[in-house]
């Protein structure tokens, strides 16, 4: 048996150096992912942007016929919303399914996690023909702890809202997560749409 | 086997390429996710940011939009307000700058007066037929009377609020209703002209085909502006062909109607028919459609807004909002 020697200790700490080198460069890189990951998808903060994102662009569109009698209705309860809006200009998708007015919901649903809640947007076309079309729609949220509306009308804030021909001259909306994974996060938020500008002067 | 790889030369080697693969196979699918949401998360905030632009611009234009209820008693397109920010059915882009001079963004600006269109809800059967045969809808009257008869079997209104409503009549198709302009600014945009490949449907013909919804409105008070219509609602007008809608537009480009009377200037106009167009018309508008493109310097991504304004209460309100 020649040749059958064994490594020299320049070669082994030359090994580990190495070996450590590599390993700790893959291992940095990954944990940095993995958080940055955490941190753009899963958090409170993109969540409730996320949230009140999509709030406040329907809001702006919502609809209603100003006119006495309107069958459309704005309708909102502590913790739900439903309202007509109108539909997203020139949207990409075929022509049968354009429409002029979208049905909207913001709902809160039991949530597969133990003690949370999702909350949901859903929407479907109005005014048309077809009636027995679902209401479709993606989660916004699904580690929400409580979610609650407020509706302004002369200076007062309400737990709920059910009028048509009106609007509320803003809603507010209180946000609140399940405790965030990173400590310089918050978990409840707060904000106020204004809805003033499309108020009717009945 | 494994003890021949292991005694095999080079296999370290093999072994250790074989994780790096792996592993970077991970590390890749990783980056996809987060670009991915990274994207979703920018195209947001340039949402958010030209939003605020074209809302600037809006509310600019609301303030503008009063002061000039106050100044004249009559409206046209070619006021001052509505010159400095839109050029006739051609675009114009502005440039949105920064208090120290710097161009940060620019919009394009669309006025369209609802007052120039006739009002669904208050029109006759006869005018609304004219309107439908100058579209080229099969046979016009039948499917003026079935609208007028859906309209006042609605409940609890008697009012059309959306136009899609329309669509349940007979012989009104999607692109009747329509049209070719999809964003509703009255512009004939690339899109609108390129035939299939993206929606609307259109023909390619370098014009832009107005549908039926862009020559109604469901906001007037009913009296058409003869400063703002087109030439297809003049016509709609008793007595109105098109010889004598030609003659309007000629003499309100000279200059505008000021009063309901001006329209006897015009030669054609006799004073019986004058009688008979003075009762359906008006020279003043208070409802406006505004749309408004704003870009962030060079970012493809757009926020388009078309609003209507209603200026006739004391506080402008904002009665119809859609955006993209």
């Amino acid at each position: 048996m020649k040749n059958r020697r064994g490594l020299t200790l320049m070669e082994v700490l030359l090994a580990i150096s190495i070996g450590t080198m590599v390993m700790l460069t893959v291992y940095k890189s990954f944990s940095l992912g993995v958080s940055i990951y955490n941190r753009l998808g899963r958090n409170p903060y993109t969540d409730a942007q996320r949230i009140i994102y999509y709030l406040q662009k329907d809001l702006r569109s919502a609809f209603i016929y100003t006119e006495n009698n309107s069958p459309i209705a704005f309708s909102g309860s502590p913790n739900s919303l439903q309202f007509v809006a109108c539909a997203p200009l020139n949207p990409a998708i075929d022509e049968a399914d354009q429409n002029d007015f979208d049905e909207i919901k913001y709902s809160l649903q039991p949530s597969p996690k133990e003690g949370l809640l999702t909350l949901k947007r859903q929407s479907k076309n109005y005014l048309t023909a077809d009636t027995d079309k679902q209401l479709r729609g993606r989660t916004l949220s699904k580690g929400i702890k409580s979610f609650e509306l407020g509706y302004l009308n002369e200076g007062k804030w309400l737990d709920s809202w059910n009028s048509s021909g009106a609007f509320p001259q803003a809603v507010q909306v209180k946000i609140s997560f399940a405790q965030s994974k990173f400590d310089n996060e918050p978990d409840d938020f707060e904000t106020i749409i204004d809805l003033g500008g499309k108020q009717s002067e009945q | 086997m494994i003890y021949r790889l292991y005694n095999n030369k080079g296999s370290i080697l093999i072994a250790t390429l074989l994780v790096i693969f792996l592993l970077s196979g991970l590390a890749l699918n990783l980056g996809y996710y987060c670009q991915r949401d990274i994207s979703a998360t920018k195209t947001r905030l340039e949402q958010m940011k030209s939003f605020h632009l074209a809302n600037g611009v809006l509310q600019v234009l609301i303030d503008e939009m009063v002061n000039d209820k106050k100044e004249t008693d009559f409206d046209t397109l070619n006021e001052g307000w509505i010159k400095k920010y839109s050029d006739g059915n051609k675009s114009k882009t502005l440039n949105f700058k920064d208090p120290r001079g710097k161009t940060i963004g620019t919009y394009e600006v669309s006025i369209i007066d609802e007052a120039g269109k006739l009002n669904i809800n208050k029109v006759n059967t006869g005018t609304l037929e004219k309107l439908l045969s100058h579209l080229r809808v099969t046979s016009p009257k039948n499917t003026a009377n079935d609208i007028i008869a859906m309209r006042n079997n609605k409940k609890p209104i008697n009012k059309i609020i959306g136009y899609d409503e329309l669509l349940a009549v007979k012989n009104i198709t999607p692109k009747i209703l329509r049209g070719e302009d999809a964003n509703e600014n009255n512009f004939l945009d690339p899109f609108e002209n390129d035939g299939k490949s993206s929606p609307p449907d259109d023909n390619q013909n370098n014009k832009l085909d107005l549908g039926l919804k862009d020559h109604l409105t469901i906001f007037s008070n009913g009296l058409v502006n003869i400063n703002t219509a087109s030439a297809t609602i003049l016509q709609t007008l008793p007595g109105v062909n098109q010889t004598i809608a030609k003659a309007i537009e000629l003499q309100r480009g000279n200059k505008p109607f000021e009063t309901l009377e001006d329209l006897k200037t015009v030669p054609a106009i006799t004073d019986t028919l004058y009688l008979q167009i003075a009762p359906r018309t008006s020279v003043r508008s208070d409802w406006f459609k505004i749309y408004i493109k704003a870009q962030i310097n060079n970012n493809p991504i757009c926020k388009e807004i078309a609003v209507i304004i209603d200026r006739s209460t004391e506080q402008p309100r904002i009665v119809f909002w859609r955006e993209n």
